[in-house]
């Protein structure tokens, strides 16, 4: 009995003492000692440590022993001062742990604090440390370290850019980090390795008023630094803080995953068949207003003196603007009727004011003084910016009177526009905003010599979030496109793919800050006068020659960055058009910063990346060389996934693919052919758990527009026991999964004998027959004439019925079509009867005619069937898309940004287009 | 006499005439690409043939002054890419207003001479900054003068009429240190030149873009045919001068400056426009003069920058020259009305002379100062203004 009680004894002060927290990664012992379980180490063990600074003349000081406490998994520190109580609490979070801290203010005073993170007694081999720029510093005998988050100005944004919240110390096979979590209301940080105390730190500065709970957040963290240390830290960062990179409305938000318009949905009437064949989903509108700040067009605001002359031909859909002479009413409703027409079906995002922080500069003086951002180490005054013809002024938009304004006029818009969205100008941080305004409890208040500040990063993300919260709708919300580094939905790159020296200064610190969110690059295309400029002086077959090798560029670096291209390049280069479905489908997948990738010595492989994670990986490589590249590529499935599966390949193609797998220890190897300038990706097909023994495996895709059919045969030895992850597919649906024939449970465990064929098999959520049914559906006859008619069952049905002559009127102006086929009949019927040569439009709920999709009935019609308008749009936008393939249209060159006629002129290639492969596909 | 002895005498005739010239020409290598150099006593500048005959570097010799930041010429070399070249932006070079601008665009050296007179390059581009344009670019340095010609041909060689607004984009500084004031002699009364915005001046005026002018860039009309800056911490005032034809009313002076520390303030003279018919062509002509001495500059006549200040009621002068001066005496009006005379005394090149006169009767009102020399150039001053 003693003994019993003993042991309940001895348990109940095992569940009370605080044990530790620990990831796959290292280890926080309540003695507060850090261990690296890496297998592979530059450091072994540390102190972790918290200090304090109070105030410009403090100096930073130990916390000292805090009172521990904690369960399994987490331990909570805490001190207490007459000053403050600070209470950090230590969880794992992801393959990191994060330091989360609440400190309440005891005094009635503010406190200006600066609460820091440190590893001491680093027993290490540490040759860089990294601190959070895009750059790396060689340890020598100096302490490294950075204050401030003002990195370098970038000339047109005025402002600069930011270094990734962390400090890390590099060593060859690992490094060690602390930082602090992105996006989080902070306006100060600061980051050290001092090689003499081994000593590596992170701190922030806060400013607390009196009584006052501010909550803050550190990690430290341990990654192996095989695949580059940066990036392993990085992509530690997207797995444990996912949410940081989330899409409004995720997979379903309409307007991010595609193209941008780059003002072709905004200077022209938008085409609705245009956009869609370049798969243009968003827009970005410059400007939808005369008078900076003021995006509601107040009537006391309307007229005024600007800067500058004002703009007289100021494009907006298809008509040319005197903004000087234009009347407020007729600007303000021509407005109201654009938004309303075109809004949401081309997701025009309007352009906010740059993100709320420029204000033409009398109305910033005279009513918004407070609001004015006095930080002259940036752009401070512009005496032409985004109006073009008002002096304008850097301006607060948080907590300020301007602040309240600039929101009240986003909710005004909203209601009044019906906005899917809103367009970010220059959302960078760099600008310290000391105004009034830091008097009031405000997130990401910090200090300095100077005084108060609150950087203007913080008040863009806020913003961000109050543009998603706008709009409780969850199909509704709106989305916020922004052109810098901060919070948002869609990113824009300010600069052409093919300014090489723009994108070498930006890449990879802004390309860390997109993590897996989609995006854009933008600007003048080819650039050609920049990239050529002696172009003239080329021969026309030169000079074709080398357009082509501009547009593969532009393709490999798409791939490599995860971000899109536009129009600008894709007219005349098919090549472009043809690769954007795959580069926007790896877009959805989410672009990931590290590549555990090895290739086999003398492979050059110039374009790597690496889309989605675990199960639903892609690997992307290229080879821009003149000669086909051929060799092993063997992929860490360690770094792919935390959950110790073995990911199976195979090529992604559109048709069907075949790929020996070679499972060797923790990797996937293949046998990798990279035809010179051809984008090479392969995807996972299924995860399983392997043996000891090392094995090959057969995948096969075979891949149909109604199917997708994924054969995986096994050449193990000893047989092994697995479960076995299946991928998402989207647009599809897992159908069946079978082992030698037999159905298995997603998820189930199987056993895999010697020679095992596993077959997994996905069914379309959308179309029930494979294309070539629906490609010999009798849209038009042997004359190309219109052949067919479409009848809908209701007022949306008859309205989406539009599109079919939106499409055939785009064949017929571009001679796809016979020039004087007449227009699709589109019929109302309430109660239509599928029939042969006809498009069925049924929408609603429907009991007994099948499930939604797209199907070709038996008397050979096509059926479309939804439940509601919106998944009808969607249904057709994905028929029109496979009807491309029969109504095919190559954009040809013509003028556009970047690209003047007279450069297409010189080629020789006006209205013409390149030859182009469909290297996605077996059957060529 | 063998060709030995021919060959030789040769090489020293050469070598004479080089140790004597007054003017140099040579070539060497900055950032790995040939640079021309032109010398004389006060000026060596640099020229790159290769990045649009863009003068790289100017150094006062008297004082060893640097007067543009370091040269920068990089080639990347890229897959599927033309070799990529970047110039760093310093420098003066001739861009074209309102079009996209190429740094690294190279022009064909046509001649280069060097002797006692002066040295000269000629350079020419075709389809100048990608438009249909020729460029031929003369660059001139005289002996004993503290100036560098540029000489500039504008051809339209295409079909079509070109309108062009000529751009001297010049990037240099007086003390790497310290950003410099920018003097401009702007034209009041107008907030527009031709569709260009400028910022409006109540008057005209000499607008001093000086450190605590925060906007990123200004445009101010031309009310003088100079633009000019300064810094206390440098005896040196550098100077662009159209000299073939009136800056006002179509031309506007332009400043761009990067913030924080950053020392570079642009100051640069975009020229009126010229429609330029097929075929015909347009010339003009600038300098670059760097007056030492002077503390402030608010004119240039001829070979003389002007600085005057009213001080109690004396007149207090400064002149300098970029050219040897004759001795010359100065009528000065207020207005209409003469107010003194001066004698100047004769001024070798580099040289600056302090003169005072008392100010006199002045008649009622504001008037400017004016003034005439005995060799029959005249000037007014935008300031001081003298009032009674």
């Amino acid at each position: 009995m003693l003994k019993i009680f003993a042991l309940i004894g001895l348990c109940s002060l095992a569940l009370l003492c605080p044990a530790g927290v620990q990831t796959t990664q290292l280890q926080v012992n309540d003695d507060l000692t850090v261990r690296n379980l890496g297998a592979n180490r530059s450091w072994d063990s540390a102190l972790l440590q918290f200090y304090m600074t109070l105030g410009p003349k403090g100096a930073a000081t130990p916390m000292g022993r805090p009172e521990i406490s904690g369960t399994d998994g987490q331990l909570k520190l805490q001190w207490k001062t007459p000053e403050y109580r600070w209470q950090v609490t230590l969880t794992p979070q992801g393959r990191m742990i994060q330091a989360a801290s609440e400190l309440t203010n005891l005094t009635g005073n503010e406190l200006w604090i600066e609460p820091e993170i440190r590893l001491e007694n680093v027993k290490n081999e540490f040759r860089q440390f990294w601190d959070g720029f895009g750059h790396m510093s060689a340890i020598k005998q100096d302490i490294l370290k950075r204050t401030g988050i003002k990195g370098e100005v970038e000339k047109h944004v005025g402002a600069s850019t930011m270094p990734f919240p962390v400090s890390g110390a590099v060593g060859e096979k690992d490094v060690l980090f602390v930082g602090g979590v992105p996006f989080d209301p902070v306006s100060y940080t600061a980051g050290s390795w001092d090689p003499a105390k081994n000593a590596l730190t992170y701190s922030i500065r806060l400013v607390v008023a009196p009584k006052q709970t501010v909550s803050f957040r550190h990690v430290l963290g341990r990654a192996g630094s095989d695949y580059g240390a940066q990036e392993a830290v990085v992509q530690q960062y997207y797995e444990a803080y996912p949410e940081c990179w989330a899409v409004i409305m995720g997979q379903d938000n309409p307007y991010v995953w595609g193209a941008h318009g780059q003002y072709i949905s905004w200077w022209k009437v938008p085409d609705p068949e245009v956009s869609r064949r370049l798969d243009v989903t968003l827009e970005w509108t410059y400007c939808p207003y005369k008078r900076s700040g003021d995006m509601l067009g107040r009537e006391e605001y309307w007229d005024y003196k600007a800067h500058s002359p004002f703009r007289s031909n100021k494009a907006e859909i298809g008509k040319t603007i005197d903004m000087g002479t234009i009347g407020r009413e007729e600007y303000n409703q021509r407005r109201k009727e654009i938004f309303h027409r075109y809004g949401r079906r081309y997701g025009l995002m309007f352009y906010n004011t740059v993100a709320g922080t420029w204000c033409e500069l009398d109305l910033a003086r005279s009513k918004y003084p407070d609001a004015i951002t006095h930080d002259k180490d940036v752009m401070y005054i512009l005496n032409v910016w985004s109006t073009h013809h008002d002096r304008e002024i850097r301006v607060f938009p948080m907590g300020t009177s301007f602040g309240e304004v600039f929101e009240s006029d986003m909710k005004e818009l909203v209601k009044e526009l019906d906005l899917p969205g809103f367009a970010l100008d220059c959302a960078y941080g760099g600008a310290f905003y000391r105004g009034p305004a830091v008097e009031k409890d405000l997130p990401g208040r910090a200090w300095d010599d100077q005084g108060k500040f609150i950087d203007q990063n913080v008040a863009i993300n806020r913003e961000v979030d109050f543009i998603h919260n706008m709009v409780k709708d969850p199909k509704r919300r709106l989305t916020a496109f922004i052109n810098g580094y901060l919070k948002g939905d869609y990113v824009m790159v300010e600069t052409p793919l093919l300014n090489t020296g723009k994108m070498k200064r930006w890449m990879p610190l802004l390309r860390w800050y997109i993590g897996p969110r989609p995006g854009c690059s933008h600007g003048h295309g080819f650039l050609l006068n920049e990239v050529i400029p002696d172009w003239r002086n080329w021969t026309p077959e030169d000079l074709r020659e080398q357009m082509v090798k501009l547009s593969d560029f532009v393709i490999l670096n798409q791939f490599k960055y995860g971000i899109g291209s536009s129009y600008l390049t894709q007219y005349g280069n098919p090549q472009e058009l043809y690769a954007l479905t795959e580069a926007h489908e790896l877009m959805r997948a989410g672009w990931q910063a590290e590549i555990p990738m090895v290739l086999e010595d003398g492979m050059r492989v110039p374009y790597r990346a690496r889309y989605g994670r675990g199960v639903n990986t892609y690997f992307y490589l290229a080879n821009s060389g003149a000669d086909d590249v051929k060799g092993n590529v063997r992929f860490d499935n360690s770094a792919l996934d935390g959950n110790g599966l073995t990911m199976l390949f195979v090529r992604k193609m559109r048709d069907k693919a075949e790929a020996s797998n070679l499972l060797s220890g923790n990797f996937t190897q293949l046998a990798a052919e990279l035809p010179s300038r051809v984008p090479v990706v392969y995807e996972a097909v299924a995860g399983i758990r392997k043996p000891a023994e090392d094995f090959s495996c057969e995948v096969r895709a075979d891949k149909q527009l109604n199917e997708q059919r994924y054969r995986i045969q096994f050449n193990n030895r000893q047989a092994f026991s697995t479960p076995v992850t299946a991928r998402d597919i989207r647009g599809f649906e897992l159908a069946r999964m079978t082992l030698n024939g037999a159905n298995v449970a997603p998820g189930a465990t199987v056993e895999i004998k010697p020679g095992s064929v596993l077959e997994i098999t996905y069914r379309s959520t959308v179309f029930r027959n494979p294309a070539a049914d629906i490609l010999a559906f009798p849209f038009t006859d042997a004359g190309k004439q219109i052949s067919f008619n479409v009848q809908a069952n209701t007022d949306d049905g008859y309205e989406l019925a539009r599109r079919f002559n939106d499409y055939f009127d785009f064949c017929r102006k571009n001679k796809v079509i016979d020039a004087k086929s007449k227009p699709v009949e589109l019929k109302k019927i309430a109660n239509p009867t599928p029939a042969a040569g006809t498009v069925t439009l049924m929408i609603g709920e429907m009991t007994g005619s099948g499930p939604d999709g797209v199907s070709v009935s038996p008397e050979g019609g096509i059926i479309i069937k939804a439940a509601d308008a919106e998944s009808a749009d969607r249904m057709i936008t994905a028929l029109f898309k496979v009807m491309d393939q029969r109504y095919e249209y190559v954009f040809p060159f013509s003028y556009v940004m970047g690209l003047k006629p007279e450069m297409i002129q010189h080629f020789q290639m006006w209205n013409k287009a390149f030859p182009y492969k469909k290297y996605f596909e077996v059957k060529q | 006499m063998n060709v030995r002895w021919i060959l030789l005498l040769a090489f020293m005739s050469a070598g004479w005439s080089a140790l004597y010239a007054e003017c140099r020409m040579g070539t060497v290598e900055r950032s790995g690409i040939p640079v021309r150099v032109m010398e004389n006593r006060f000026l060596r500048a640099e020229v790159v043939p290769q990045s649009c005959g863009a003068v790289i570097a100017l150094r006062y010799l008297p004082l060893a002054a640097d007067l543009m930041p370091p040269f920068e010429y990089t080639v990347e070399k890229i897959d599927l890419l033309p070799d990529q070249v970047q110039v760093s932006s310093g420098g003066g070079r001739t861009l074209f207003w309102g079009m996209p601008y190429l740094a690294a665009q190279n022009m064909a050296v046509e001649n280069e001479s060097a002797g006692a007179e002066r040295a000269t390059l000629d350079l020419l581009g075709r389809y100048y900054q990608g438009i249909s344009c020729t460029m031929r670019r003369q660059l001139s340095l005289e002996h004993d003068a503290s100036l560098l010609k540029l000489g500039i041909t504008l051809t339209n060689s295409g079909s079509t009429p070109l309108t062009l607004r000529p751009w001297d984009n010049l990037v240099v500084y007086l003390n790497p240190e310290k950003k410099d004031d920018i003097l401009i002699p702007g034209r009041g009364g107008t907030s527009k030149v031709g569709t260009v915005g400028v910022q409006p001046l109540e008057q005209d005026r000499i607008y001093v873009r000086g450190i605590s002018d925060f906007a990123k860039d200004v445009r101010i009309a031309a009310a003088r045919n100079w633009v000019a800056r300064r810094n206390d911490a440098s005896p040196l005032i550098f100077a662009v001068r159209l000299t073939s034809e009136p800056m006002s009313p179509d031309g506007f002076f332009y400043s761009w400056g990067q913030g924080g520390n950053s020392p570079l303030q642009t100051m640069e003279a975009v020229l009126p426009p010229v429609e330029l018919a097929p075929g015909k062509e347009r010339s003009y002509e600038l300098e670059y003069l760097v007056f030492q001495g002077l503390k402030n500059l608010k004119e240039i006549c001829g070979d003389l920058g002007i600085n005057c200040e009213v001080q109690g009621k004396q007149l207090e002068w400064q002149f300098a020259a970029v050219r040897p001066f004759p001795a010359q005496a100065l009528t000065v009006y207020a207005g209409e009305q003469q107010i003194g005379e001066l004698n100047v005394p004769a001024l070798k090149t580099g040289e600056t002379v302090q003169l005072s006169m008392p100010l006199g009767d002045i008649p009622s009102g504001n008037h400017p100062v004016r003034g005439t020399f005995s060799g029959g150039q005249t000037f007014q001053l935008l300031e001081p203004m003298l009032k009674r």
